[in-house]
């Protein structure tokens, strides 16, 4: 396998991995939640992040690349560097600077020049998902503000956007050599 | 009689004995990772209508430096 093979290969394979880890979060989450608006989406948006490791699987399988094993997710950083949320609304907090980051990702990835025509695919038809979870986690947010204040939430948001900063420069510098292939496209956070 | 309540929701959720579950055990040790000591700490909150933060568990690692965690606040959440 070439250079830029393998690198498609290790980087299908890290997203595959950290949709499935998203999947597992929220599946924990949504089977404890009670019932209510809070409770629909998060089961939606586990189904969400379940269906996208599959599409990265699928386009894997296509393109005849077999994924490897990944020993840590993105999301485990978080928890490291962010501390574990305990309450609804630090998990939305942590979720939408999350989900924020991933569309960034895909973002970069898309400026690919030549992207190969799976993977495009692929990152499209995940990106809409991943719009409508930043947009159904603002507004529970907004709905939470009311219990917890604004400046609560605001300062959770503050404190998970300062480790995920230090956490995706880690993450550039630490795997530099399986990102160089898309490198023009990473600009600094 | 609070604390052995709290300690018996541990277990139900753990599916460990609640005799098996020690005081200095640390929590963590409890679950298998981070994700299922979250879905720990929600159903506590939810079982006994209480709330917690991220704060609250900065100091917290034993078994029962949670239990005594989760009996203040439901005391705290009591009407006076
Ligand atoms: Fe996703
Ligand atoms: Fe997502």
């Amino acid at each position: 396998m070439d250079r830029m093979n393998e690198q498609e290969r290790w980087i299908m394979s890290f997203y595959r991995y950290s949709e499935i880890t998203g999947a597992m979060f929220f599946a924990r989450v949504a089977a404890c939640m009670p019932a209510g608006p809070i409770q629909v989406n998060l089961n939606k948006h586990f189904a969400d992040e379940s269906m996208h490791s599959w599409y990265w699987t699928k386009a894997m399988d296509e393109l005849g690349y077999k994924p490897i094993r990944v020993a840590n997710a993105y999301q485990d950083a978080y928890l490291d560097a962010g501390g574990l949320p305990v309450n609804m609304m630090e998990i939305l907090a942590l979720t939408n600077v999350f989900e924020k980051r991933v569309i960034k990702q895909y973002a970069h990835h898309m400026r690919i020049p030549d992207l190969n025509p799976v993977i495009k695919q692929t990152i499209e038809k995940i990106v809409d998902d991943e719009k409508w979870h930043v947009q159904w986690i603002n507004q529970a947010l907004k709905t939470l503000a009311q219990k917890y204040g604004e400046d609560k939430v605001n300062k959770k948001i503050q404190h998970y956007k300062a480790a995920d900063e230090a956490i995706y420069q880690k993450f550039i510098q630490e795997h530099k050599d399986r990102l160089d292939y898309m490198s023009s496209t990473l600009a600094p956070a | 009689m609070q604390m052995q309540a709290i300690k018996q929701q541990l277990a139900v959720f753990t599916k460990i004995p609640v005799e098996r579950i020690k005081d200095d055990a640390e929590i963590t040790d409890l679950v298998a990772d981070s994700f299922m000591l979250v879905e720990m700490l929600l159903l506590l909150q939810d079982h006994f209508s209480i709330e917690l933060e991220q704060e609250d568990l900065e100091e917290v690692v034993t078994v029962a430096q949670l239990v005594n965690l989760v009996r203040n606040k439901i005391r705290a959440a009591q009407p006076v």
